[in-house]
């Protein structure tokens, strides 16, 4: 048979028969073998224990046994994440190997748990943050639509194999758009959900006020199934909230009839950096939207220049907390890249960071009452497709505006989702935000806009090319 | 402020931070601080949060 491109393909033929765990498993780890070479997207595959893991879940599925949809499911966990079967490198030198040696993280233990199968674990960009760095001895994660272009990041690895098919789903981190970032280059969808819905616990931090562990896979309706796994508190984490979480596949009706969408043009899509093909693309998909019921209405983000800056603030800040004592000893074992984005921290003063805390706290209560008046809002989640990784650089990441750093800032769940493709066939996204615990929304008008195109179902061309070479 | 009060402050700065840098990293500090002073300042400037809480609340 054809292998499943969704998670939800894929339970359903584990579930009929069509395919095994095993079989799954050993075709993904196949496609690894040959393309990530290539691609650049996996530090570690797991390959004996993820091997076991699947034969695990299909003795289960012989026992009568089914813990749901994720029983069987190959996926991949970005390597800043603790996993009992694989050291965790942070894609550096720096991290001392015990960290997180022996032991899985809380995402990972639940994953495990629900019975799925851990291929192993992905690139990023140095502690999830700068850029990737030639220099360092980890692979330089390749964009699959455009090999010279940007994978984004920091969950750059995890991006890839999604997009390329190494895997059907997989783990980031966000703390301004790292979920979201790589799930826009490479054409496929990212969930940041609301900041304590997912224990952090076994990840190592960047911005411990925004930092999230987040599903990405091809589709809304496969973040829909992680999530509901991840989700909970977790007396690990003291940044967790103890509210129930629901079924998010119960919110996808495949309606937007009677919701209202949020158009904030203002910042979002009258920056004259924005790509013209991604503001049309995005526009073009609030017109479906719109068309299949939803109403729409134009709103305003305040202050959001200064809601990046806060957000930027605040990371610098408390990624600098964790890094200073190596930073200070071990400036230049970091990649280039890092090292120079953490040290900005020490140029910060305290009231720096109090204020930027402050601006947070309204900006949370303006968007409390933006969302009073809409269900979701809408914008692009980057300013164009992939860039030149040549013409990428530190000093651009920090001029130019960001639409996703915003909804770390405020906590919010906001997911990125393929909308189209420029006329160099690179992956164009949209960006659906929600109000706080309130991903149920956002699933379902990303799974409705999902259900009404095919964008997200797009394979890069390379993924089959080399296959059959 | 002139470039080389710019570069006497990036260069306290970091040395309080614990950092002993080369020249050719100092100067990119150097290159931004203006920009990065500029947006932190700007925070300062919203009269909405003069007197907003900050958001990290200690609950013991």
């Amino acid at each position: 048979m054809e292998l499943p491109l969704t998670i939800q393909e894929a339970a359903a033929a584990l579930r009929v028969g069509q395919i095994t765990s095993v079989e799954l498993t050993r075709t993904l780890l196949d496609k690894i073998e040959k393309l990530n070479p290539i691609l650049g997207a996996f530090i570690c595959v797991t390959a004996d224990a993820a091997l076991a893991e699947a034969a695990a879940a299909d003795a289960l599925f012989a026992s009568g046994i089914d813990r749901g949809p994720l029983q069987g499911i190959p996926y991949a966990a970005k390597d800043i994440i603790a996993t009992q079967t694989a050291p965790t490198t942070a894609n550096g030198k720096v991290l001392d190997p015990a960290w997180g040696a022996g032991y899985n993280a809380t995402v990972i233990a639940k994953l495990r748990a629900a019975g799925a199968v851990l291929l192993g674990k992905t690139v990023l960009n140095e502690f999830a943050i700068g850029m990737p760095d030639p220099g360092m001895p980890f692979p330089m994660p390749q964009n699959p639509w455009d090999l010279p272009r940007s994978a984004a990041g920091s969950s750059s690895g995890t991006g890839i194999a999604v997009a390329a098919g190494l895997t059907l789903g997989g783990l980031g981190t966000d703390t301004g758009g790292s979920t979201r970032g790589p799930a826009s280059f490479n054409g496929h969808t990212g969930m940041k959900q609301t900041y304590g819905r997912v224990s952090k616990w076994g990840c190592v931090p960047l911005g411990y006020s925004l930092d999230g562990i987040n599903p990405m896979a091809r589709s809304a309706y496969d973040c829909a199934l992680m999530l509901n796994i991840m989700a909970g508190y977790d007396p690990k984490d003291p940044c967790t909230v103890d509210l129930p979480v629901p079924d998010y596949t119960a919110s996808l009706t495949g309606s937007v009839a009677g919701l209202t969408i949020g158009v904030p043009m203002k910042y979002f899509f009258d920056s004259p950096l924005l790509d013209e093909e991604t503001k049309a693309a995005v526009l073009a998909a609030v017109d479906v939207m719109k068309a299949a019921g939803a109403t729409v209405k134009e709103v305003e983000v305040p202050y959001a220049a200064e809601a990046k800056d806060a957000n930027m603030i605040i990371m610098w800040a408390e990624g600098f907390a964790y890094h200073r004592p190596d930073l200070a000893t071990q400036y230049g074992i970091y990649g280039k890249y890092t090292s120079e984005v953490l040290a900005r921290g020490a140029l910060l003063g305290s009231g720096d960071y109090v204020q930027a805390q402050r601006f947070r706290s309204f900006f949370r209560t303006e968007m409390k009452k933006l969302f009073e008046t809409i269900d979701v809002l809408v914008t692009p989640t980057s300013i164009g497709p992939a860039t030149l990784r040549a013409e990428m650089s530190p000093e651009k990441q920090l001029a130019n505006p960001s639409f996703t750093g915003q909804w770390n800032l405020a906590g919010l769940p906001a997911m990125a989702l393929p909308c189209g493709f420029s006329s160099n066939t690179l992956p164009l996204s949209m960006q659906l935000i929600g109000k706080a615990f309130d991903e149920a929304t956002v699933f379902q008008v990303g799974d409705a806009y999902q259900r009404l195109t095919d964008w997200h179902l797009q394979v890069p061309p390379i993924a089959t090319k080399v296959l059959i070479a | 402020m002139n470039t080389p009060d710019i570069e006497m402050i990036v260069r306290g700065l970091l040395a309080a931070g614990g950092l002993s840098l080369t020249d050719e990293q100092v100067a990119k500090y150097v290159a931004i601080y203006p920009t990065f002073r500029a947006s932190a300042d700007r925070l300062f400037d919203i009269p909405e949060i003069r007197y907003e809480q900050p958001a990290p609340i200690f609950r013991a």
